[in-house]
């Protein structure tokens, strides 16, 4: 390889495969992508890095058609390149793989790859779509049956699909924006070999991640985004993850969170014995789960999403009924009793759909604010007068909070929807934190949120439990799980699988992502798993 | 790449020239945020250009020197003109919430009609019965009975509802034609009317104690207006100001958000929609106290349905329903007029289905802006540097956009002559 070519080169060398130059691209006032300088090598896998909102997915969705930049010039295989829609950038041989994948999960693999492809025969049976899926399936090296439902196969196995969907169609450059994001560490190193050998067969990956250990584990070059704007390109040798969280994050890394010794109460803040519960369409998703929180302790919960999480943490919260089993609050049975009796009860809830189920967008942040408080004796009394609401108080409420949760304004009539992902989010989080006077039900509390704020996110959450209360964290990102957890279970296929004391004897990551792939225990006696163990 | 790119390569795509293609390829349809004030300003010019078809449609069909004026002085100025306003306007504050307020939970309760016609039936009836009451014992035992008849026509729709999830739309829709022959059947039995023989149908006129006072106001103004803008104002009021309105407010975003906020859905639908059911009872109450003093099929004058379009100009705002209530009064009061010269009712009825298409279009269409197509400027000549491209305006959510050229090809190029053509 030579070195790094500097910008300004004539836009034909023919080495490059994709070139931007001073890309720009704005969301009103927010610059998203503000001036972007761009090469990528044939032959490599060339990661973009940068926190949540640095730019890296708008980036590539201009890369990929599905944003066209304000301004800038783009060139591809030495040609201009200006792709208006994704099916035009799919022509020219870039296609992006999602963090949604974007499958019909009641069709099979075969008519998957097909749907939507112009260059999908017009009339085919399903056998032929098959027997041609088949032949793709084969030559990309990849194991999976073509007449298999979306719906029946893993994550992992959904993302292959969605990489060989865009492979079928002819995509020498492919984008995979986040695509570790939902994987169990095995399942993350089965994708890297499947990437290291789409490099060997000639194609060129952009690996988006904000994950340093990927970026070296997997990477050629490195670049880094930070505020919309490129601040390195790097090849990797030249790399360690020091530099490059610095070069992320434009500091020095602070002081990491570290969780100090506190004595749990003997009060048990929530317990659920047997519970089971079933999801929307009657199939039975947590099985026969018993837990305990105790005042004062944090008990993480890890696990691949999908496995039941979501429902143990709406049962906890008193959003869905126990099928079976029992709950108790503080001591006090709320089986079969609804979210309102919960809120009473003093827990709080940071739901994993925040947009659709923990906050009105289309209301005023005050009337976000209240949606809680209206339970609470003390403050039900200071915000109503008999049915009616008293404006003052409640607005004066909502800043309290906007306070508390340094949210960037302080205008409490302002719609929620107007506001950030990461402001929502941490309006949410005050709110719930001021709910939960017993225990704190937390569903990836921090996604969304840059590093800095999630550090004081995770700050805050050490020092309610420090208060007393009982919080319960359910996260796929192991870091979190591990950093915050006074104890750490594992969640797979709807059953608590493992239990570690995260204190006294933390376990490997290793040892947490086989279990989250479902390794028995008998597998995981055995000393040499192979990276196919988690499926 | 769109055709812009590559004018010369497609010799013939349609009666477009390429010149044009790329000019009309170098716009886009961006989705936007939208705002409360933004809607109304649509729905403002939606109501403009209706009218002004309206006006028109008029002046060229119907030749009477000073049409309009005429229709102007009628319907604003004279005496009967400005009864026969209120007259109109009082049913539709009521048939209007009865849409509306149900509409916040997320039902749309069609069944305005029959619940109207249930509520005057059962006040009829109390009437009837108790012919001796004194007048404002007479009057408030009316409205109560309407209330009530209108809430128990909703009854079966609501527990199909929340019991079984069966779609209100339908059922309340369906008890419409169940109570018209309800009515029929009291009003040709034990309820007919002496003297009508054959073709009309109608009740015994009600006790004059019944009767509305009028207000001593321009000749005498149907005191029911009163009512019905003191029922608009409180439920105003308490949707906006009360624990029970804002957890309203918290059903109709959605499941997830009512289940985690720990409303009760099930009670608010109920409450929600006998409210507006009774409401729509006392519509036909008002318009049987006030003006006709005797039940027919046609007492309605089709305010129930109606009421379904006020309730959609409006948005869901309770002072929108005032405010197109009174505009909708004003339609069907001018299309009186008119109807004397020439103009047939249906024409009236065609003017308000536009204005509910044109506003609904208008307010979606208002989600999106008509933006230059960033990189437009390198039509014919590529080296240009986008200069001063696409301002992307305040767009938060860029997800949804639909090329110009795109809607326009597809047009050519399925038209009549094929895209293969030539």
């Amino acid at each position: 390889m030579q070195p790094d070519r500097s910008v300004g080169d004539e836009p034909d060398v023919p080495e490059l495969k994709l070139r931007l130059r001073d890309v720009r691209k704005s969301f009103g006032p927010l610059r998203a992508v503000d001036g972007v300088d761009f090469d990528c090598r044939i032959g490599e896998v060339h990661s973009i890095l940068g926190e949540n909102g640095a730019g890296k997915s708008t980036l590539m969705n201009i890369v990929a058609g599905v944003l066209s930049p304000d301004s800038g010039e783009m060139w591809l295989d030495g040609e201009p390149y200006e792709p208006t829609s994704p099916k035009r950038a799919m022509r020219r041989g870039v296609g992006m793989v999602h963090q949604n994948y974007q499958l019909v999960p009641r069709l099979s693999v075969a008519e998957n790859l097909f749907l939507g492809w112009e260059g999908a025969p017009r009339v085919a049976s399903l056998e032929k779509l098959a027997a041609i899926a088949e032949v793709a399936i084969e030559k990309h090296g990849f194991h999976m049956k073509p007449l298999a439902k979306v719906r029946e196969l893993s994550v992992g196995e959904q993302q292959r699909v969605a990489i060989l969907r865009a492979l079928v169609r002819g995509a020498s450059l492919l984008i995979l924006d986040e695509p570790t994001a939902t994987l169990t560490p095995q399942e993350c190193d089965s994708l890297f070999a499947i990437m290291r050998r789409l490099v060997g067969d000639g194609h060129v990956l952009i690996f988006i991640t904000h994950k340093l250990r990927e970026v070296m584990a997997v990477s050629s070059r490195v670049t880094v985004l930070r505020a919309g704007a490129r601040v390195a390109t790097l090849p990797i040798a030249e790399c360690d993850e020091r530099t490059l969280a610095k070069e992320m994050l434009g500091h020095d890394v602070d002081s990491p969170v570290k969780s100090s010794r506190v004595r749990r109460y003997k009060e048990v803040a929530l317990s659920l014995r047997g519970g089971t519960v079933v999801d929307g369409r009657g199939s039975r998703v947590v099985s026969d789960v018993s837990l305990e929180l105790r005042a004062r302790e944090i008990v993480g919960i890890a696990g691949v999403s999908g496995n039941g999480q979501r429902e143990l943490s709406e049962a906890a919260a008193g959003v869905r009924p126990l099928r079976t089993g029992r709950i108790e609050v503080g001591g006090v049975d709320l089986t079969g009793r609804g979210a309102a009796d919960f809120i009473r009860a003093g827990v709080g809830y940071i739901p994993e759909d925040r947009l659709t189920a923990g906050m009105v967008l289309r209301e005023s942040i005050a009337r976000n604010s209240i949606m809680k408080a209206l339970y609470l004796d003390s403050d039900r009394k200071t915000l109503t007068r008999g049915p009616f609401l008293k404006l003052g108080e409640v607005q004066r409420f909502a800043r309290q909070l906007l306070d508390q949760g340094q949210v960037s304004t302080r205008d409490p009539k302002v719609t929620v929807g107007s506001l950030s992902g990461g402001n929502i989010q941490r309006l949410l989080i005050a709110r719930e934190l001021r709910a939960a006077t017993r225990a704190l039900i937390a569903v990836h509390p921090t996604r969304g949120l840059d590093v800095g704020a999630m550090e004081r996110a995770w700050r805050i959450f050490l020092a309610a439990r420090d208060a007393g209360v009982g919080i319960l964290l359910i996260s796929e990102d192991l870091d979190e799980v591990l950093t915050l957890s006074d104890r750490v279970l594992v969640m797979y296929a709807g059953r608590i699988v493992g239990e570690f004391d995260n204190r006294e004897s933390p376990p490997s990551r290793e040892h947490l992502g086989l279990l989250m792939g479902g390794a028995t225990a008998a597998e995981l006696e055995r000393p040499a798993v192979g990276s196919e163990a988690g499926r | 790449m769109s055709s812009s790119a590559q004018p010369s390569a497609q010799p013939s795509t349609g009666r477009l020239t390429p010149r044009l293609r790329g000019w009309i390829s170098g716009w886009m349809l961006e989705r936007g945020p939208t705002s409360v004030t933004r809607d109304w300003i649509l729905r403002l010019v939606a109501i403009i250009v209706v009218l002004s078809v309206a006006v028109v449609y008029i002046v060229a069909t119907v030749h009477v020197p000073d049409i309009l004026g005429l229709v102007f002085r009628g319907t604003f100025t004279t005496e009967p003109g400005i009864q026969e306003l209120v007259v109109l306007a009082t049913p539709f504050f009521l048939t209007a919430l009865a849409v509306s307020i149900p509409l916040r939970v997320g039902l749309w309760n069609i069944g305005g009609e029959g619940q109207f016609f249930a509520g005057a039936w059962l006040a009829t009836g109390f009437s009837f019965w108790l012919p001796h009451l004194p007048g404002p014992l007479m009057i408030i035992g009316m409205l109560v009975a309407g209330a009530v008849g209108g809430a128990v026509w909703a009854v079966i729709p609501l527990l199909a509802k929340i019991y079984l999830n069966v779609n209100e739309i339908i059922t309340t829709l369906m008890l419409n034609l169940i109570v018209v022959y309800w009515v029929a059947y009291w009003l040709t039995g034990a309820w007919r009317y002496g003297f009508s023989q054959g073709g009309t149908i109608e009740s015994k006129f009600i006790p004059s104690q019944a009767h509305l006072p009028l207000l001593p106001f321009q000749g005498g103004i149907d005191s029911g207006i009163l009512v019905a803008v003191g029922l608009l104002a409180v439920v105003g009021f308490v949707l906006h100001y009360s624990v029970a309105g804002y957890r309203s407010r918290i059903v109709g975003s959605g499941p997830d958000v009512a289940a985690f906020a720990g409303v009760r859905v099930r009670r608010t639908i109920a409450v929600s929609l006998l409210l507006a059911a009774a409401l729509a009872g006392v519509a036909g109450v008002l318009q049987l106290t006030g003006n006709s003093y005797q039940l027919t099929p046609g007492l309605s004058n089709n305010t129930g349905y109606l009421g379904i379009a006020v309730a959609v100009l409006a948005g869901d705002s309770v002072i929108g329903v005032g405010v197109m209530s009174c505009l909708l009064a004003v339609i069907m009061s001018a299309g009186q007029i008119v109807q004397v010269y020439g103009v047939s009712s249906e024409d009236v009825f065609i003017i308000i289905g536009l204005l509910l298409l044109l506003s609904t279009v208008a307010t979606r269409l208002g989600q999106y802006r008509l933006v230059r197509r960033p990189g437009a400027a390198r039509v014919g000549s590529s080296t240009l540097a986008g200069a001063g491209g696409g301002r992307s305006l305040e767009a938060r959510e860029p997800t949804t956009r639909v090329g110009v050229s795109e809607v326009v090809s597809l047009v050519v190029e399925t038209g009549p002559d094929g895209g293969q053509g030539a």
